[in-house]
């Protein structure tokens, strides 16, 4: 008498094996591969236990560094309309003996959103900070270990829907001493992470008026400008510097603003011994983009008042050109008038 | 990609520096900043002396380093081919804190010698941070000049900024890094001889994305 299996029992025979199989893959796949979170879409900040990693995410001499994935609505563009930043908050620690430059960094897909340059010295670290939130922040630590939390905008090409990587590391450059044990150690802490805003990368417009002015020697010329802001962080004091090369300066290099609202007008003042043209600069450093713009200076060997018939013709030259420029200004405000103003 | 086309193409009105030449430096009439965008601005010629002019220029600026560089960074990733320190000169920028020079020997592939030939880069970007600023086109970036020395010790010459150009550029490509060859308007054309410094750049810069 035949003793095969019923045929619902060969069918749970060859169902067990593949449910096992199955949860074994499952299990596989969740112990590598934790779930992608979707993130963005709207304005927000998610650290990295909202990414699903857990913090703090070390890493040491050997690893090619930490990596987050994440994913991002379909069709998500930088700046369409949100901006996503990164945000990189970490300590870094260096043994003795260990001297030189290091990269940390932090990057989307490849795409660096934080170089932080640490030059690590015999007593202190030196760290530069550079973004488009807080501008440039340099910095000196004594001993040999530092806290770093820097938030960037991700460039324009780092940004994309679906998946995304984003990946912390360490560089060494130029370093002495990375043979010993424990070189380094950097922890990438819990805040860290990927930010989205609706506030553009905060720029700073910096106007001459006008670009280029002649004045005759000893004679003092003003150097005029217009700061204005485009953005939605906060606004704060800036520093209107002047770099007068050879020229007399007349009064103070730097001008101090407490906020630049709808915009802010300021003067520097200056006088030139020796004709020529000579090339200024205008720039407000350490702040968002840090604009800065030249001004050529033309310096012209006479006076008005010392000229000789010379001197007159100009004069008759200069107010025959006085008429001509008034002209064309009632010309061009017959005219439709024409798009804004251009950034120098 | 396009607005890093328009970031370089976009060349400002060019304000010259009118200072004395010197002797046997190279002359151009073509000295000019480019902006890059975020109040960043790189001057598209070295110069043999500090301050730059018109009248003693080195060589154009051809090769744009950009994403995650960093002068060492960058260096070291040639260094195998180019180990040797070149002389000194100049570059102008503005980074936004106001114009400033670099100084960059640069690295060469050889050492100078009566018959041989080594092809020689420098790299520029502010001193005090070894890159440019930041900005979402670019990331961070630096910029180069690029030539070739013939018989530097005896009866010299110097050519073929193009050449050096591709080298950097093909090592790039070799090296797993995106690279674009000649992308780039730098408004520095140059194809002629004035004594033994021998101009050959078409004025376009290749842009190396550092990972």
């Amino acid at each position: 008498m035949p003793t095969g299996r019923s045929r619902s029992g060969r069918a749970l025979l060859v169902a067990l094996p593949a449910l096992a199989v199955a949860c074994g893959v499952a299990a596989a796949a969740t112990a590598t591969t934790p779930a992608t979170p979707l993130i963005g879409g709207r304005v927000g900040a998610w650290d990295l236990r909202r990414l699903g990693a857990h913090a703090p995410l070390r890493i040491a001499p050997g690893h090619t560094g930490a990596e987050v994935r994440f994913r991002l609505p379909h069709g998500t563009r930088q700046g369409r309309p949100l901006w996503y930043l990164v945000r990189l908050q970490a300590t870094v620690r260096f043994a003795r003996g260990v001297h030189g430059k290091f990269l940390l960094t932090a990057d989307v897909n490849g795409a660096t959103a934080a170089q932080i340059p640490i030059v690590v010295r015999r007593g202190s670290l030196r760290l530069e900070e550079l973004g488009l939130v807080e501008g440039r922040r340099t910095r000196t630590v004594a001993g040999r270990h530092a806290r770093v939390d820097f938030r960037n905008y991700i460039q324009i090409s780092g940004i994309r829907g679906g998946l995304n990587v984003l990946h912390f590391a360490i560089e060494p450059l130029i370093v002495r001493g990375l043979a010993r044990p424990q070189t380094f150690e950097v922890a990438v802490l819990s805040n860290s992470g990927i930010e989205a805003t609706r506030a553009l990368p905060d720029e700073l417009l910096l106007y001459a008026r006008p670009p280029t002015v002649t004045a005759h020697v000893g004679e003092p010329v003003d150097i005029g400008y217009l700061l204005k802001r485009r953005g939605g962080w906060h606004d704060g004091p800036v520093e209107v510097h002047f770099a007068a090369g050879s020229l007399d300066l007349r009064g103070p290099d730097l001008q101090r603003h407490t906020r630049v609202d709808g915009g802010v007008h300021g003067t520097f003042t200056v006088s030139g011994d020796t004709p020529g043209a000579y090339t200024t600069m205008l720039a407000v450093p350490d702040r968002f983009n840090e604009p800065s713009t030249p001004v050529t200076v033309t310096i012209l060997a006479e006076t008005p008042d010392t000229a000789g018939p010379a001197g007159r013709l100009g004069r008759i030259g200069g107010g025959g050109l006085l008429v001509l420029v008034g002209l064309a200004l009632l010309l061009r405000r017959r005219r439709p008038s024409g798009s804004g103003e251009a950034a120098t | 990609m396009r607005a890093l086309r328009a970031a370089a193409a976009a060349l400002v009105v060019a304000a010259l520096l009118a200072l004395p030449a010197a002797a046997g430096a190279a002359t151009t009439s073509k000295l000019g900043p480019l902006s890059m965008g975020y109040g960043q601005t790189i001057w598209n010629y070295d110069f043999t002396e500090v301050p730059g002019s018109w009248n003693h220029v080195d060589w154009a600026a051809s090769v744009l380093f950009y994403n995650n560089a960093e002068i060492n960074k960058v260096k070291s990733a040639f260094g195998g081919r180019y180990w040797l320190f070149g002389s000194k000169k100049h570059a102008y920028m503005n980074n936004g804190s106001g114009g400033l020079y670099d100084d960059d020997g640069g690295r060469k592939t050889d050492t100078p010698s009566c018959l041989g030939s080594t092809r020689h880069y420098r790299e520029y970007a502010p001193p005090s941070s070894d890159r440019m600023g930041y900005n979402p086109s670019f990331g961070y970036y630096t910029f180069t000049t690029t030539h070739y020395d013939h018989h530097e010790l005896c009866n010299d010459w110097y050519d073929d900024s193009e050449g050096t150009e591709a080298d950097l550029y093909n090592r790039a490509v070799g090296k797993g890094w995106a690279a674009y060859h000649n992308y780039a308007n730098f408004y520095n054309y140059e194809w002629r001889d004035e004594g033994n410094h021998h101009w050959r750049n078409n004025g376009y810069a290749t842009y190396i994305r550092v990972p």
